[in-house]
């Protein structure tokens, strides 16, 4: 067992005890320890004061204290989170985040037909979570697709054969960087379809 | 035990970053950061919220790898983040960390040798045999300092019942005990 002054895991018993503690419900050994502790470490004490302060701001119902406790925990955590892509945001400048995100006029042009006429069903879907991106075909072809992905410089980025009889097809995004992407879809000489997709569109400044 | 254990758990985000083992230190912990900052945020317009989101925020990005006691450096931190919010937000003063006062309520809850061996008597009146011994159990785990959950498992085995059986147990003891004295007491 740590001395009094040490700050080890064991030294803070929990709030529920304390809770306990302060109601007067203990075995007076454990009582006495408790109190022994309280009085030997600053680090303690200020715990207990912070635990009886929240008792009583919670009607002196231990149970309304934890839920009231398990809000502020789940609010600090989503906080964190809401930060940490914050973060990432700003590993690019503002700069490199608007031309990562600048559409294309000749690939955005290129959209309009196809979407007019409706010539496919194709969807993409993007997961950024598991940076994974999901091309819907709508419907199984017979034929072959060339699948290539370019930014919005007209880089070509990746190219793929996606065998005929095929509904998904799914690829990692890992090393893209955030931004507008498109996609071609073309079958021999027949006009290719061209879908616009965006990678972490959160990180978007416009 | 634990703490070395938690440990482990901590080195483990330092190096790999993985939630998984940050979620554990930070359900572990949260809740003494926050009793600590209220405590010492009490006397002052400074946020508890704000200094436990910032605690947090310190251990999740900056990932300081912990060679010691993950508790006592976490408290540690917490009493840290404290004093610099109190400098930014007083500047014409200078911190001179207040000791902390019992106060009335923590007070009146001291007893003395004899108080507790009264209490000892009149908790044995209030409960019954088996749930006087199954207090006795958990006062003496807890006493000789194993954690809550140790202490748990302890008495699941020597009552032979489940985990959960303890928790609610405990709880079903502590409200008879609570009410007992009460009724006492009028």
């Amino acid at each position: 067992m740590a001395n009094i002054e040490d700050n080890s895991y064991n030294n803070f018993y929990d709030s529920e005890l304390i809770v306990e503690f302060l109601q007067g419900l203990l075995p007076g050994d454990l009582h006495l320890k408790i109190q022994e502790q309280i009085e030997g470490s600053e680090m303690f004490r200020t715990y207990v004061e912070g635990v009886q302060i929240n008792f009583e701001k919670s009607g002196k119902d231990r149970e309304k204290m934890e839920a009231s406790i398990a809000e502020k925990k789940a609010r600090t955590l989503q906080q964190l989170k809401r930060e940490t892509t914050l973060g990432e945001k700003l590993s690019y400048t503002l700069a490199q985040l608007q031309a990562f995100f600048l559409p294309n006029p000749q690939l955005e042009l290129a959209l309009q037909p196809t979407r007019m006429t409706g010539a496919s069903a194709s969807k993409i879907a993007i997961d950024n979570a598991t940076e994974i991106l999901t091309l819907n075909l709508g419907k199984t072809t017979t034929e072959v697709i060339d699948f290539e992905l370019f930014d919005n410089k007209i880089q070509s980025i990746e190219k793929h054969k996606i065998p005929a009889n095929v509904k998904d097809f799914t690829l990692s995004i890992s090393s893209f960087h955030p931004g507008i992407y498109y996609a071609q879809l073309s079958v021999d000489d027949a006009t290719p379809y061209i879908v616009r997709f965006y990678v972490r569109e959160d990180l978007n400044p416009e | 035990m634990k703490d070395r254990h938690l440990l482990e758990i901590w080195n483990r985000y330092v190096t790999t970053g993985d939630e998984i083992a940050f979620m554990e230190v930070y359900d572990t912990f949260y809740e003494d950061t926050l009793h600590f900052a209220t405590a010492k945020c009490r006397n002052s317009h400074i946020e508890v919220s704000e200094v436990v989101s910032e605690v947090w925020d310190k251990l999740w990005s900056k990932k300081p790898p912990i060679k010691e006691s993950i508790h006592g450096y976490i408290i540690r931190t917490t009493q840290n983040t404290f004093i610099d919010f109190f400098r930014k937000s007083n500047k014409t003063e200078s911190y001179d960390d207040p000791k902390v006062v019992i106060t009335q309520t923590v007070a009146t809850a001291f007893l003395e040798k004899e108080e507790a061996e009264q209490r000892d008597f009149e908790i044995q009146e209030c409960l019954e045999e088996k749930d006087y011994k199954f207090i006795r159990e958990m006062a003496d785990s807890l006493k000789f300092g194993y954690t809550k959950q140790e202490t748990y498992e302890h008495l699941s085995k020597a009552f032979n019942i489940a985990i959960n059986t303890v928790r609610n147990n405990r709880n079903i003891i502590m409200k008879k005990l609570k009410t007992c004295r009460a009724n006492r007491s009028k």
